[in-house]
């Protein structure tokens, strides 16, 4: 199958200047997403998991490799053809002026306005199709910044969806979400994700969640993929020891039977019912 | 809009019926709607008419030279609100302004001719370095831009005053007087070349309003929705900077208008900046007529400066702003 998404021997770090090999953040970083699944990508903090988003919606530009959607150079693309392509679930956003959250859904359909930027009847119908698949139809009149946290949250995960992409990137996108919303949220959208066909990368420090979604996992780690494969291979205590220095117990979520990471504690250990 | 625009045509008026010489509503209509027929059709030689002089070469033009620069600021201070996120951003509190002046300034006394074009390219100039500062820093906090900003201004002051201690006493006495603010009384030509360039500018604007709105939820953002930022903010910088550098170079420092009128705007109509652009225009117009017949009336038969006004006017305001960004633009 070819990849929708290759990342091609990418260098990057923020200081362009220092190119010594110490300060790269990413360093010959290679990484394919493929059509239709969704790819956890987790990592220690500082390990550029957020960077990696970023230069995949071109908000920055790599400065050795390439990246590539489909056969087309990335840095080639214009901003609207990538917008059009690839949508983004940012971790938190700071606007300082209201907005109705209709406004703000409707800003996702951006990419696809003529030059005087009216929208269509077309673009109201898709924005009340992703308020409705987010359950926030009652709240479009309301302002952006007096909801919650989860109702931002779901409110900006409808503006990624009116952009149509091919390919979803969440970053966090469970942070801010109660138990109800982040079951609810994840639920819709891997059942959309496969009604659609859309491909999604989810960047997460919830290591379950990848156990419980994902279809593949790579673990970004010392500037460069440390481990890729399938959620039960790569959530092992093994690496998650060597990847962010914590020991865990791995069990099973009777449920799913996906895996599911438990933290080793100071307190007295459970009568042994985990396997190790 | 319909009202507002209604709003601003009465505001105008009744700015001309008001003055050292108390001219009725009546006759101003009349003498408007004569001299636009007359403009059509070939006009027959009449009686001079005290009055009709008084509209059409002093009050007239000072009205719509009123208009278009409360237009230019208020305009230029919405563009600046959205495109740095910072409620407190104001052409003059930013120091663009100041660059504005402090180019015109330059040109005064070099002697040279294009005054506007001096303004203009010392506001380009301002407003790049601050809004490189607000770059370079990121996600920066409204108060730290207002700082950069008192800085710049300070700078921008202390340059503009050692230029004054250089020229003559005479010059130094209309430099400063101009630096107060005053709607000046242009002849007609200069007039339109103004009314096209401003209205031209608001236009563009308006027609990318929309990014506006993008580039409001910050740069990444905004580039994750498919805007091209860097050449739409070189795009927005020039028009600004030549809304500024017009009514600057025309009329000197008039502070606070570009800072509240957006704020009114907002509040009437909400922040889609398709709305906001040209009602903050039609507001800026309004505010600046109102400001500047008091300016002219109140100590009549002389003239305090407009930008006196609008700063006593501007100030109370900007501190209760400021009040407000500490609890919720955080």
């Amino acid at each position: 199958m070819k990849p929708i998404i290759r990342v091609d021997r990418v260098g990057f770090n923020y200081d362009p200047h220092n190119t010594s090999n110490k300060s790269l953040l990413f360093d010959n970083l290679t990484l394919q997403v493929f059509p239709g699944e969704i790819l956890g990508i987790i990592g220690p903090n500082g390990c550029g998991k957020s960077t990696l988003i970023n230069l995949l919606s071109k908000v920055l530009i790599p400065h050795a490799g390439e990246i590539f959607i489909h056969t087309q150079p990335l840095e080639k693309m214009k901003q609207q053809d990538v917008a059009r392509a690839i949508a983004v679930l940012p971790q938190d956003i700071s606007v300082s002026f209201h907005y109705s959250v209709e406004e703000m859904v409707l800003m996702g359909r951006a990419p696809y306005r003529n030059s005087l930027g009216w929208e269509t009847s077309t673009d109201y119908e898709i924005a009340e199709e992703v308020l409705d698949l987010t359950c926030m139809r009652d709240f479009a009149e309301r302002r952006f910044l007096e909801l919650s946290g989860g109702e931002k949250c779901r409110v900006l995960l409808a503006r990624a969806l009116a952009q149509r992409p091919e390919v979803l990137l969440l970053d966090e996108p469970t942070a801010n979400l109660d138990l109800q919303y982040q079951t609810q949220v994840l639920n819709m959208l891997s059942g959309f994700v496969r009604k659609h066909g859309i491909t999604v990368c989810i960047v997460t420090h919830d290591l379950n969640l990848v156990g419980e979604y994902c279809d593949r996992v790579a673990v970004l780690k010392d500037s460069k993929v440390y481990q890729e494969g399938s959620p039960a291979d790569v959530i092992q205590a093994e690496t998650i020891a060597e990847v962010y220095n914590a020991q865990v117990y791995i069990g099973t979520n009777p449920h799913s039977g996906a895996p599911h990471v438990f933290l080793k504690t100071a307190l007295p250990s459970p009568p042994l019912q985990w396997k190790d | 809009m319909f009202g507002l625009l209604c709003i601003m045509g009465l505001t105008a008026l009744m700015a001309m019926c008001m003055g050292t010489v108390r001219i009725s509503v009546g006759e101003v209509i009349e003498i408007l709607w004569q001299e636009i027929v007359t403009s059509l059709w070939v006009n027959d030689v009449e009686a001079i008419n005290t009055n009709k002089i008084i509209i059409l070469e002093l009050r007239g033009p000072r009205v719509l030279m009123a208009m278009l620069v409360g237009m230019a600021l208020a305009v230029a201070g919405a563009s600046f609100q959205s495109m740095l996120r910072n409620p407190l951003a104001d052409p003059y509190l930013l120091g663009i302004a100041s660059g504005a002046a402090c180019g015109a300034v330059i040109a005064l006394m070099l002697g040279w001719p294009f005054l506007p074009l001096a303004a203009f390219v010392g506001a380009l100039l301002s407003a790049v370095i601050v809004v490189s500062i607000a770059h370079r820093s990121g996600n920066m906090h409204p108060h730290t831009l207002v700082l950069a900003g008192v800085v710049v201004n300070a700078f921008l002051a202390s340059i503009i005053a050692v230029l004054i201690a250089f020229s003559s006493a005479d010059a130094t006495q209309g430099i400063v007087f101009w630096l107060m603010g005053n709607v000046s009384t242009q002849k007609l030509a200069i007039l339109s070349t103004i009314t096209i360039c401003v209205l031209g500018s608001i236009t563009l604007l308006f027609w990318k309003a929309r990014n506006l709105d993008l580039l409001a939820q910050g740069e990444p953002v905004a580039k994750q929705l498919g805007l091209e930022v860097e050449s739409y903010k070189w795009f927005l910088l020039a028009i600004t900077s030549l809304l500024t550098g017009i009514a600057v170079a025309y009329n000197g420092l008039i502070g606070f208008v570009g800072l509240i009128v957006p704020h009114i705007g907002r509040f009437l109509f909400g922040s889609d900046n398709r709305f906001l652009i040209p009602v903050t225009a039609l507001l800026g117009a309004i505010v600046m007529i109102v400001a500047d017949t008091a300016a002219r009336t109140i100590i009549a038969p002389s003239e305090l400066p407009v930008g006196a006004i609008t700063a006593l006017a501007g100030g109370p305001f900007f501190l209760l702003l400021l009040r407000r960004a500490r609890h919720s633009f955080t």
